[in-house]
């Protein structure tokens, strides 16, 4: 049974995605994005990062926001569960000296698959994501902190997380490469999840994501 | 899990038509069944096996304690998930204490009875044929017959229960739902169908039972979310039911944690429908 849910676990967290923005795009431009992993589980032994995958295109608008949007292939390859993402990240606060960068952002997340025996033919569900990030840019790298509110209304229920992330990313040339840790659910107990997290003082948990963007059209980011 | 569900679940892999259902069962299997002289008398013990209705030949056991009332119906006792009879010695020891004779089944997959364990097999069929065979054994109509079921078999009772009458029934730590289990077990809503074939509805079970129904759950339970779950299968069951949540018990410990009180609980039950032990 919990190989069952660490199963799950693996489609669960899609909202934590690492593709949000660092920094406004040059209007016209884009960026492919890729997003690997997600929260640390221990039910197969190892606490490992499970294997979340997300692919996706970032694109700017108009110099100070980038929409974006993700395709999320590994509940599809496993359950027939497809997955999507889109969202818009707009810089409210340049950065100036030990000032951080601001961006917002919000992501809505959909899902659709089997809804079950004598169901309805299938079952989605839309999650939706705010986040707010304070990005140090450190000459093309960049160190950032942010907070996210991810919500999932669903019928029945309701579940809210605020969760905390750290993060850096060193860009060479137009690859981008992003580290991010979450505390996802720190207030969260989860002495009753058969899913074995990996929260500090074992409350929440733990996710470790890779993030990866190749620029497109002109080089840099304003 | 076996060579076939790792096949199949590889062969699935890929095309987006996997579903959990065969990571429901932890079924452990055995090739011969051995009592520890320590934990039971094996020469109290009978293996039988017996067939369930679409054939599937299931293996059993009978305890039969020195000192039990020949006269009275025996208690059938369900077992858990990640278990056979191999593992049930102690337990059913301690029903026999009580003066019972004591049967004890496992389900399709499990210990020396061959095949896959399956939702239907397991929750709709074995434990009818079970049930059907004590009484056949026995001559009695099963409606004279106890039950006592923990965690999975809490599950495989309440399915069976809308089929074939108990005198009584014990449900210990049981899970409502595979989709509770996947909501809770991960703080996430999911629709079940995205992973499962089947609900194991084992709420929707519970209010279909027809006999009296007691339901244990202690509060220490964390493997499954005691403190809640106990309540929701108590709400679920129709009358007459009680619930008792001893707050020292945890998943599956309560006949070593409060073995007298739980004998002394289950007998007051049981006799409020039947003829029970002194």
């Amino acid at each position: 049974m919990t190989r069952m849910l660490a199963a799950l676990a693996a489609l669960a967290l899609v909202g934590c995605s690492a593709t949000r923005s660092l920094e406004p795009l040059e209007k016209g431009t884009g960026a492919v994005t890729a997003s690997f992993g997600g929260p640390i589980n221990a039910n197969l032994g190892a606490a490992i990062p499970l294997p979340i995958t997300s692919v996706g295109y970032m694109h700017g608008l108009d110099g100070k926001t980038n929409l974006y949007g993700a395709f999320y292939p590994t509940g599809l390859i496993f359950f027939g569960v497809p997955g999507i993402d889109v969202g818009v990240s707009r810089e409210v606060l340049e950065p100036q000296g030990a000032r951080p960068r601001i961006m917002l952002d919000g992501v809505v997340y959909a899902f659709a698959g089997n809804a079950g025996p004598g169901k309805p033919p299938f079952a989605g569900r839309m999650w939706f994501d705010a986040a707010s990030t304070f990005v140090w840019p450190i000459g093309e790298h960049a160190l950032f902190t942010s907070v996210d509110l991810f919500l999932q209304p669903g019928p029945g229920e309701f579940n809210a997380y605020l969760n905390p992330h750290v993060g850096g990313r060193a860009r060479l040339g137009r690859v981008g490469l992003q580290l991010e840790y979450t505390w996802w659910g720190p207030w969260v107990d989860t002495q009753y999840m058969q899913a074995e997290w990996r929260g500090p003082g074992g409350y929440g948990g733990s996710t470790v994501q890779l993030g990866l963007d190749i620029q497109i059209g002109k080089k840099g980011d304003r | 899990m076996s060579r076939i569900a790792s096949l199949t679940a590889l062969l699935a892999l890929g095309t987006g038509c996997m579903t959990l259902d065969f990571m429901v069962f932890s079924a452990p299997t055995a090739d011969s069944y051995d009592p520890d002289p320590e934990q039971i008398d094996p020469n109290l013990l009978d293996f039988v096996t017996f067939e369930a209705s679409d054939g599937q030949v299931l293996h059993g056991a009978w305890y039969r304690p020195e000192g039990a009332d020949a006269g009275r119906p025996p208690i059938i006792y369900f077992h858990g998930n990640s278990s056979n009879l191999n593992d049930l010695w102690p337990r059913i020891a301690y029903y026999g204490t009580w003066g019972y004779d004591v049967f004890a089944f496992d389900y399709r997959g499990f210990g020396m009875s061959e095949g896959p364990a399956t939702f239907v097999g397991v929750f709709e069929t074995d434990g009818l044929a079970a049930v059907e065979y004590v009484a056949s054994e026995t001559n009695r109509d099963p409606s004279e017959i106890p039950w006592m079921a923990l965690s999975m078999g809490s599950g495989v009772a309440a399915h069976t229960n809308d089929e074939i009458d108990a005198q009584a029934v014990i449900l210990q730590a049981m899970f409502p739902s595979t989709n509770l289990l996947a909501d809770d077990g991960t703080g996430n809503d999911l629709p079940t169908g995205w992973f499962f074939n089947d609900e194991y509805d084992n709420l929707e079970a519970t209010s279909n039972m027809t006999s009296p129904v007691f339901v244990m759950h202690g509060m220490l339970d964390d493997y499954i979310n005691g403190p809640e779950y106990g309540p929701m299968v108590y709400d679920a069951a129709p009358e007459p039911k009680e619930l008792w949540q001893p707050d020292d018990v945890a998943h599956a410990d309560l006949f070593e944690v409060r073995p007298d009180e739980f004998r002394t609980r289950s007998l007051e039950w049981y006799g409020q429908f039947g003829s029970v032990p002194q």
